[in-house]
């Protein structure tokens, strides 16, 4: 089949997909083969020199028409009520393959459906056993959740003892299901594909920046699904990248609100609301000025962000993902070098303070397919079930002491070819990071894990702003640690900062999308757009520059965050030389010309251990801790603020919750 | 509602547009004499307007009033009897294209109603005279 592929044949198919093992059960994709007696199934044939392969003779019309009379004899006519509709495998091949009339008279089996959690709808009557929903869970997820039971026509696709789909991937079962078997529970009976537009955007879920459609009807977003993308997300997409949309339209802010003298928020127009921040900035001294960028704020909004603290005298910048004292000297110490294809050509890996199952599922997904490949793994970080198996070697700085002294896992690592450290946040987040980055950086040395042609030092972020953040250095300066307690706090979508960061009685600001604990602290919120409303850069864990495209209009009065920025550094009479976003990403490019490069991933420099050198002395003897190391993400369902707001999540949460009481099953 | 008896009953006898505009016994009338005779069929029209129109929730009748005798006074300069008669003319036809209904709703909130949000950014406007483009563009949320 993949010689035809490659000729440009489209040969017709249910159960084979490219990612997937062959299972060669639903022999739609029969061909003839010359001095063959009896018709092949392609996908399982392997093409062999001169042979000569036949798709459009009477005998595979014939073959094929049996095969579609066999697959809908048990397939119910309920299209007109089917979310698959008109995106059909089986509807689609029916018109162009299928017999032009039935003969069927007798009745259709009926099976019972499954419950696989708040995600996917099942309708098991329609199921064609493809099987490819079960090779998806087995083989990518690595969840043994999936199966098929019974014989014959009693066979049926199912979790086997009735428990949920537990993997953070299953939401990828939906798009690989060619009949509707699998829906998505939250779109169901919402719209029709046909009537949705389709916007190509980026997901800012995780730090991955998976490629992502936006199925969009009006003003509402409809559904996510994933947009193919080889060297960031294959075709895979997290299940909160996929289904926290329904967080976009909760908790929304829309108009400007201003804290009035009692305490409760006013609507105010937005003139109102820039000349009250103007009104408190006076007579705060530069110094005493912080802003705060969130986890989902884009490049452009951080720059002019940057630039406006500039120009009123404070470097007091941060960025609320934990580590903000991390420098961005260096690109290749915050990225992952070798890309995240990449890393599929390494042949040992080592994780340390990183739950990538949390972190980044999909990313995981890669991981667990090159350990499938018999790549070792190890781990030094919290023992938890990453989907694949691994050399566990402790939880703990001192671990990675002994690791370095001498062991086996050191060995093996210098004894590969291509080695990969990843490094999570569990250690960026640390409170005595550099003391445990400097043994990291001792073992990237000694494992030989830089080398001729290949970069093994990995960094995984656990935030879609982040990278973008070091990248236009985004940081506290120098002065910053110095700073009296900030009088004004300026808050760019950020929900997670640390009580510590804003002293009491301080004037702040919030400007975001949604009303959570960010807008509940602040004296004036602006209300921005959210990623599937405007055109903005990210920049993945792998240094990739993405963009994201404006899908539906912003809610209300609400505006672009670039847009605020400047409209407030007017305001404040310290004009930004920047109108327009394409003039933003000018400066952008001023800055960090790898932004600049759309979809293009600059890979950095390695400086060959002199960083290191540099960074040891920086550091001094500070000393490692024995604390464990901690993933950043406790709860993968809800990480930011769309993925706290939306309700398909929270059921996700509730759904966990209550399989682990073990009150699921039945 | 003498006027609008008045003018639907014209409209009822289909007479051409050209006779309603001038009525023979008015053309020897000075010319000051006819634009104040138009101004007061106005007036009269407009409690009817608000109420049929249901513009109640929008505006009142003195303002609708002060907005029709600025449109008058905007005109205040023009001495011409011909220029002027063909002012009048002009404004009978749109009085008659309202009371026929031949205009709706929103014809008259766009033409005579200043909107409060528009009255707001306006206001914002004066308090701030030195609105930079950027600055304009961005309250009034255009790009």
């Amino acid at each position: 089949m993949a010689a035809c592929d490659a000729a440009g044949i489209d040969i017709p198919r249910f159960c084979y997909h490219q990612r997937l093992s062959i299972a060669g059960n639903c022999r739609m994709c029969l061909v003839e083969v010359e001095k063959s007696p009896k018709p092949v199934a392609s996908c399982a044939m392997p093409a062999g020199p001169g042979m000569k392969i036949k798709t459009d003779t009477p005998l595979v019309k014939k073959a094929r028409e049996g095969v579609m009379e066999f697959l809908l004899i048990n397939h119910p006519l309920d299209c007109p009520i089917c979310d698959q509709g008109g995106e059909c495998d089986l509807q689609d091949q029916a018109m162009h393959f299928g017999s032009d009339r039935g003969r069927f008279t007798e009745m259709k089996r009926a099976v019972d459906d499954k419950n696989l959690g708040p995600l996917v709808k099942t309708v098991m009557t329609r199921c064609i056993h493809c099987t490819r929903c079960v090779r998806f869970a087995t083989e990518i997820a690595g969840v043994q959740d999936m199966g098929i039971t019974g014989r014959g026509r009693d066979s049926e696709v199912g979790t086997y003892v009735d428990k949920l789909l537990t993997s953070e991937l299953s939401g990828n079962v939906i798009d690989l299901c060619p009949v509707g078997a699998l829906t998505s529970k939250p779109f169901a009976f919402t719209a029709r594909n046909w009537e949705l537009k389709n916007t190509e955007s980026v997901d800012v879920s995780d730090a991955l920046g998976a490629n992502i459609r936006i199925d969009s009807r009006g003003a509402e977003v409809m559904r996510i699904v994933p947009r193919l993308n080889e060297d960031v997300n294959e075709e895979w997409i997290s299940d909160k990248a996929r289904f926290q949309y329904d967080g976009l339209k909760r908790q929304r802010l829309s108009v400007p609100l201003v804290k009035g003298k009692d305490g409760g928020f006013r609507n105010a127009h937005w003139s109102e609301a820039l000349l009250a921040i103007q009104q408190a900035l006076k007579g705060v001294k530069g110094n005493e000025i912080k802003a705060i960028a969130g986890k989902l704020s884009d490049a452009e909004a951080m720059i002019a962000l940057k630039d406006l603290m500039n120009r009123l005298g404070s470097g007091n910048l941060q960025h609320e993902a934990g580590f903000s004292d991390l420098d961005a000297d260096v690109r290749s110490n915050y990225l992952m070098n070798t890309g995240i294809s990449g890393i599929e050509k390494a042949d040992a890996v080592l994780l340390i303070g990183s739950n990538p199952r949390l972190e980044s599922p999909v990313f995981n997904a890669r991981i667990r397919k090159m350990w499938l490949e018999g790549v070792p793994v190890y781990l030094i970080g919290s023992q938890v079930d990453l989907t694949y198996a691994y050399t566990y070697l402790g939880n703990s700085p001192e671990a990675l002491t002994k690791v370095l002294k001498n062991s086996d896992a050191l060995k093996r690592l210098k004894e590969a070819k291509r080695p990969a450290v990843i490094v999570g946040p569990g250690v960026l987040k640390r409170s005595d990071r550099d003391a445990v980055l400097q043994q990291v950086h001792g073992l990237v040395e000694k494992a030989e894990v830089v080398k001729e042609g290949w970069n093994g030092y990995n960094v995984l972020h656990d935030a879609a702003s982040r990278v973008a953040a070091l990248d236009i250095g985004f940081l506290p300066s120098a002065r910053a640690s110095a700073a009296p307690p900030a009088k004004f706090v300026y808050l760019l979508g950020s929900d997670d900062w640390q009580e510590s960061d804003i002293p009491e009685g301080a004037f702040v600001v919030y400007q975001g999308h949604h009303g959570d604990r960010g807008a509940s602290r602040a004296d004036v919120i602006l209300p921005a757009a959210a990623y599937t409303e405007k055109s903005a850069t990210f920049v993945n864990t792998e240094g990739r520059a993405q963009r994201t495209k404006e899908a539906v209009p912003k809610p209300g009065d609400s505006r672009e965050d670039w847009q605020i920025l400047v409209a407030l550094a007017e305001v404040l009479k310290q004009p930004l030389p920047y109108k327009t976003l394409n003039a933003v990403r000018e400066r952008l490019a001023e800055v960090a010309p790898h932004l600049q490069h759309v979809d293009e991933r600059e890979a950095p420099i390695w400086l060959n251990g002199e960083y290191f050198k540099a960074f040891a002395s920086k550091a001094g003897k500070a000393a490692a801790s024995n604390k464990e190391f901690r993933s950043s993400i406790d709860n993968f369902y809800m990480t930011d603020v769309i993925s706290r707001s939306s309700q398909v999540m929270a059921k996700c949460v509730q759904a966990k919750g209550s399989m682990r009481q073990g009150s699921y099953a039945s | 509602m003498v006027a609008v008896t008045r003018f639907l009953a014209r409209a009822a006898q289909a007479e051409p547009i050209s006779k309603l505009a001038t009525p023979v016994s008015k053309l020897e009338l000075p010319t000051s004499v006819k634009t104040k005779d138009f101004f007061r069929e106005c007036m009269r029209v407009l409690p009817w307007a608000v109420k049929n129109y249901k513009l109640e929730e929008l505006t009142s009748v003195p303002e609708l009033r002060s907005t029709i005798s600025a449109l008058f006074k905007q005109h205040s300069s023009i001495e011409n009897p011909q220029v002027v008669d063909i002012l009048i003319y002009k404004g009978r036809e749109e009085l008659e294209m309202v009371m026929l209904q031949h205009k709706q709703r929103h014809h008259l909130i766009a033409d005579y109603i200043r909107v409060p949000a528009a009255v707001k950014r306006e206001a914002e406007k004066r308090s701030e005279s030195d609105l930079s483009p950027f600055l304009e563009q961005f309250y009034l949320n255009k790009r």
